[in-house]
């Protein structure tokens, strides 16, 4: 029997949100999914999608990297604005653990996420997020240099 | 030494896993939906509709462009011009709404585009007032982060194109890097209207309540700028409940 979309909706959005959360913060998590939910289901693939979980987290980290691209030049573009007449804030006080995350790019937020939360071998993420085993060694090697480096620092 | 890295990172994924919002509800996604999608059928025509559609905008944005080329007008958009009138669909609600949304006691209206643009007058417990453009919107999902967008994207070009009005001074401005944090873009203040200026997108948790604060006419107005500045940091820093855009004083620019 066919699973409905709010079903699967339902089964999978607490860990598509903890996932968003993981690549974007906490802030813009929701808005990630839902993006990312309605774009799955409006398209035409979707009724012969297999693998509905890993078809939604293809479509979440995808969003959340357009996401990351579309708040990073934002912010360039308020620095720019801003700085002719501002005077510049001190730095603001981070929590380590965000800028801990801040550190890593979208695919290794979400290679560190699956590996570390869902406890995925590294087969399993990849399957998950479509890209290739050795990708996610890299990114899992990569994060954990980065990582170590600003938990150390 | 690997495995207390290990460990490390897995403390650090918890903490940030346990900060992940409550996620939309099936009824929030599906109103993003549009009517016939899960059907397949007219999908092509949809689509050959908004091509249409773009293509007419931006023969229109085109022409108007050419118009005003051809005129020699070097005329900049600037803050200045007079806001947006609200629409019939504007709901601009009160203070004590927006107080009362802000605290978690009513769910706010929802207003629309408009809105946040048109004048609002918010009175504070001392009898002071200010001017401020303010929505507060509660939904979740493409509509509100489409709206939410548009919005900040209008305010950096109108910012840019301008910069900070005369006789306003700068506190803060933004110094995000990451998707990480929202946004702070930035909070000015002018001692000679009195007026605060405050620029963005922000989480409102604790904001309203500091906006008592920033509007008491007893404190000197750059300490009302520096008390929304704390306020806002603090609400990047993971308490927002009600994400919202306000503009304080864009009236007088």
């Amino acid at each position: 029997m066919a699973i409905s979309d709010a079903e699967i909706y339902g089964k999978y959005s607490e860990e598509l949100v903890r996932f968003a959360t993981v690549l974007v913060g906490p802030d813009s998590a929701a808005d990630v999914v839902s993006a990312s939910v309605i774009t799955a289901f409006r398209a035409p693939a979707w009724s012969d999608v297999r693998n509905p979980r890993a078809y939604l987290y293809r479509a979440v980290l995808n969003e959340s990297r357009m996401t990351a691209r579309r708040e990073a030049r934002r912010v360039r573009y308020e620095q720019r604005a801003a700085s002719r007449d501002l005077v510049e804030a001190p730095p603001t006080p981070r929590p380590e653990v965000l800028a801990a995350v801040a550190a890593l790019s979208p695919r290794q937020r979400a290679v560190v996420y699956l590996t570390y939360w869902e406890d995925l071998d590294p087969g399993s993420v990849a399957a998950l997020i479509g890209v290739s085993d050795g990708a996610v060694r890299r990114h899992l090697a990569r994060a954990r240099k980065t990582l170590r480096g600003v938990l150390d620092g | 030494m690997a495995d207390q890295l290990d460990a490390r990172i897995r403390a650090l994924v918890l903490e940030v896993v346990d900060s992940a919002p409550v996620p939309p509800t099936f009824e929030d996604i599906d109103s993003g939906l549009e009517p016939n999608t899960t059907a397949g059928s007219g999908q092509r025509p949809r689509r050959r509709v908004a091509v249409a559609v773009a293509l007419a905008a931006t023969l229109t944005i085109l022409g108007a462009v050419a118009l005003r080329v051809g005129s020699h007008d070097t005329t900049v958009v600037s803050v200045a011009a007079k806001p947006a009138k609200a629409n019939d669909e504007c709901t601009l609600i009160t203070p004590a709404e927006f107080l009362a949304a802000a605290q978690g006691r009513t769910s706010p209206r929802v207003g629309n585009i408009a809105c946040e643009f048109g004048p609002f007058e918010a009175a504070d417990a001392n009898g002071g007032s200010m001017d401020f453009y303010l929505t507060v919107d509660k939904t979740v999902g493409p509509r509100a982060a489409a709206r939410y967008k548009d919005v900040r994207r209008l305010l950096t070009q109108k910012t840019r194109l301008s910069g900070l009005p005369p006789g306003f001074v700068g506190v803060a401005a933004s110094a995000r890097d990451s998707a990480v944090l929202p946004p702070v873009s930035y909070v000015a203040y002018s001692k000679q209207s009195e007026k605060l200026l405050l620029v963005g997108a922000f989480p409102m948790s604790s904001t309203a309540l500091d906006l008592q604060v920033a509007a008491d006419p007893v404190l000197p107005t750059e300490e009302r700028a520096r008390v929304l500045v704390h306020s806002l940091r603090r609400s990047a820093e993971g308490d927002s409940i009600i994400t919202g855009l306000l503009v304080l004083g864009l009236n007088r620019l």
